[in-house]
């Protein structure tokens, strides 16, 4: 893996010992953080192949994507990987699987729309140092493999943001799909104190943080906060685990946030009548922007003059207020 | 044998606040360096420029409480910067002038903990050079009224019995009645204020949070109460006054802790006074955010979630920040404060 950001939860979940500053090591699986760039990954991989006997290299880590086809959050194995300096192909490419997404390897950060345009032909997906890893192990004879989580559209706006942002949440998400890779089973990690509720690793984060957030607004110890969830409540709930443990994180939001409801609410009020006339009313999740996007689906001239005149009716007025904090809460 | 200035030395460098002073060379004969130096009866460490040290390595932020150093030395490069949109009132300039890195306070939401690589205090004593360029600035604006702001990097009042400036920049109001400058503070430190003959253009703004608020997370400031009795005396001798009301932290109470406040400015005839009162609910950048996170897991700022707004900034979500900079706003102009005395700090609009 090339940082350690990525490597983190695979360095828990398989607890992993660190034995040299990019080295962490456990029975079945030793974890290399590579660095960035194909030169870096090459040196590093090459060098560890050197001292050492392996049976099996993955590279696994995220990628952003130069495709349109594709969702962020997906883990994709890897077919072909090319290399590209200063947006030139280069000749050598290696395979990791038969079936999969190609991936390029660059040399350099593809940081702009047009950079990443000129890429779109050569991989669906770009990353920083595949290329270097599977030449190492083609070159010692070792089988590899490569695995890529999406983390961004290569090129956007805010990419690096959005990829620190998640690094978390990728992190346990690649930790999670190496597992199952490894071992051919899901790690569950279902959340022995509270029986009836499956937590995932990052809803059990978020239950740990929301816990935290509520102990802090309420200036209750940790214990406390949890002596006062409606676990018993909600166990007799007829839901599966995993529902069980959302409706869980669903009534912490609502404690620490003292708007969530009443807005979700509110909004459910102002969106519902046109949606059961097909109308859908997609705001951000967020409130940040004021963007409405209005969306139905028509087959006839009939179909869309009825729309239009639904539309007529359509004042986003009370989204604006409510936006705005017109709320009348006390 | 110890002369009494060496005891006074040896005495005054046993309770000093700093663990080493710095002094750039060049600086370091000057009688405001001495002067300095004599207050703090310290020896000084002489440097070529301050930056050999200061900010080369990153020195965690709350290493401030046992090893803070202080560096003397002039400012290089840009003395004045222009203050972002929705700084102060609108339609007229406004620049903030930098006479010093960093502070001897330590709020919990305090930007400088993630600004310099370090909590070392640098005072600025390039003073003249530093009004020369106010005045330059006064100059290319004729007609117009020009705000300057102390405080941005440091607190405008906490140092001033070292540092002894502001007589200086009391007197360039008094030579450019269009220019206006504004003193940011949470300090009672007034004693070199109240030497000074109070002026229009020469306005004394002190950031203000509720009593219970102030002591949680306002760490290291005078309490609330003692703010508010400094205004008081302020107003007494005639100084204009303005407020702000920034950062707002959500608590569940937090209408009634500013109803609070504005009732305890009430009981000193403040409200009506002030000049202006801007009101803020609270921000970080992002690396800023991390390190709040880091330096106080505990604190109240993080018993509400906050998202990445549309400017990157750390805040919480856009309805619920109108909701308290409008319930606050309604508190103050119910409690006098006039309604073109209000402006909403920091944010696209109310």
């Amino acid at each position: 893996m090339a940082h350690l950001g990525e490597a983190q939860s695979v360095i828990e979940l398989f607890q992993l010992k660190r034995t040299t500053p990019h080295l962490f090591e456990g029975e079945a699986l030793t974890c290399l953080i590579t660095g960035e760039g194909p030169f870096e990954a090459a040196t590093a991989t090459s060098a560890l192949l050197a001292q050492k006997t392996f049976t099996n290299v993955i590279n696994l880590g995220i990628a952003g994507s130069l495709s349109n086809d594709f969702q962020v959050g997906e883990i994709h194995p890897v077919r072909s990987i090319y290399l590209v300096i200063e947006g030139k192909p280069q000749f050598k490419s290696f395979k990791s699987f038969d079936q999969g997404l190609d991936c390029v390897t660059s040399f350099e950060r593809i940081l702009t729309p047009d950079k990443a345009r000129t890429l779109t032909g050569v991989a669906a997906l770009i990353d920083r140092e595949a290329w270097g890893v599977a030449m190492a192990a083609k070159k010692a004879a070792v089988n590899f493999s490569s695995y890529k989580l999406i983390s961004d559209q290569a090129g956007s706006l805010g990419a690096c943001e959005m990829v620190k942002d998640k690094a978390q949440e990728w992190s346990q998400k690649l930790a999670l799909f190496l597992a199952t890779k490894i071992t051919g089973n899901n790690i569950k990690q279902e959340v022995s104190e509270y029986p009836g509720f499956y937590f995932t690793f990052t809803t059990r984060h978020q239950f740990d943080h929301l816990v935290k957030m509520l102990s802090i607004r309420e200036k209750k110890s940790i214990a406390e906060i949890l002596n006062e969830l409606p676990f018993e409540n909600l166990r007799e709930l007829k839901l599966s685990p995993k529902d069980r443990a959302r409706k869980l994180l669903s009534t912490l939001e609502d404690k620490v946030d003292p708007l969530k409801a009443r807005l979700q609410s509110e909004l459910l009020k102002w969106k519902t009548p046109f949606e059961k006339k097909g109308i859908t009313l997609n705001t951000d999740q967020t409130w940040e922007t004021p963007e409405v996007k209005v969306s139905f689906s028509i087959q006839t001239d009939e179909d869309l003059k009825k729309v239009i005149g639904e539309l007529n009716e359509l004042s986003l007025e009370a989204f604006q207020n409510l936006r705005s904090g017109h709320l009348n809460v006390e | 044998m110890n002369s009494p200035l060496r005891l006074f030395r040896i005495f005054a460098a046993v309770i000093s606040m700093w663990n080493k002073i710095y002094v750039e060379e060049a600086i370091l004969n000057s009688p405001r360096v001495q002067n300095i130096l004599s207050k703090t009866g310290m020896v000084p460490l002489v440097l070529k420029t301050y930056d050999e040290i200061w900010g080369k390595s990153k020195k965690p932020y709350l290493h401030k409480r046992d090893s803070l150093n202080l560096f003397l030395a002039e400012k290089k490069g840009q003395l004045l910067k222009l203050a972002p949109d929705a700084y102060g009132t609108a339609g007229e300039p406004h620049y903030y002038f930098i006479h010093a890195y960093n502070c001897i306070y330590e709020c919990q939401y305090c930007y400088l903990q993630g600004y310099f690589n370090s909590p070392d205090i640098v005072l600025f004593i390039n003073h003249e050079e530093i009004l020369a360029e106010m005045q330059k600035t006064v100059d290319e604006n004729s007609g117009t009224r020009v705000w300057f702001h102390a405080g941005e990097f440091s607190d405008s009042l906490a140092l001033t019995h070292l540092t002894g400036e502001l007589a200086l920049y009391h007197d360039f109001c008094k030579k450019n009645p269009k220019a206006v400058i504004e003193l940011r503070t949470k300090s009672v430190n007034t004693k070199e204020l109240l030497e000074l003959e109070p002026l229009d253009n020469f306005i004394i703004s002190f950031s203000l949070s509720p009593q219970k608020v102030a002591k949680e997370i306002d760490l290291k400031t005078p309490s609330t109460k003692a703010r508010l009795k400094t205004m008081s005396e302020l107003k007494k001798r005639g100084y204009k006054l303005a407020a702000h009301f920034d950062p707002i932290v959500y608590q569940d109470t937090f209408k009634s802790d500013y109803q609070e406040l504005l009732n305890q400015m009430n009981d000193s005839d403040l409200t009506k006074e002030l000049d202006y009162l801007s009101l803020g609910v609270v921000r970080f950048t992002k690396d800023v955010y991390r390190e709040v996170e880091r330096n106080y897991p505990d604190s109240v700022i993080h018993g509400t979630p906050m998202i990445k707004s549309f400017d990157n900034k750390v805040r919480y979500n856009h309805p619920m920040r109108m909701w308290m900079m409008n319930s606050v706003k309604e508190l103050a102009l119910a409690a006098g404060v006039k309604s073109d005395a209000i402006y909403l700090c920091m944010e696209e609009h109310a």
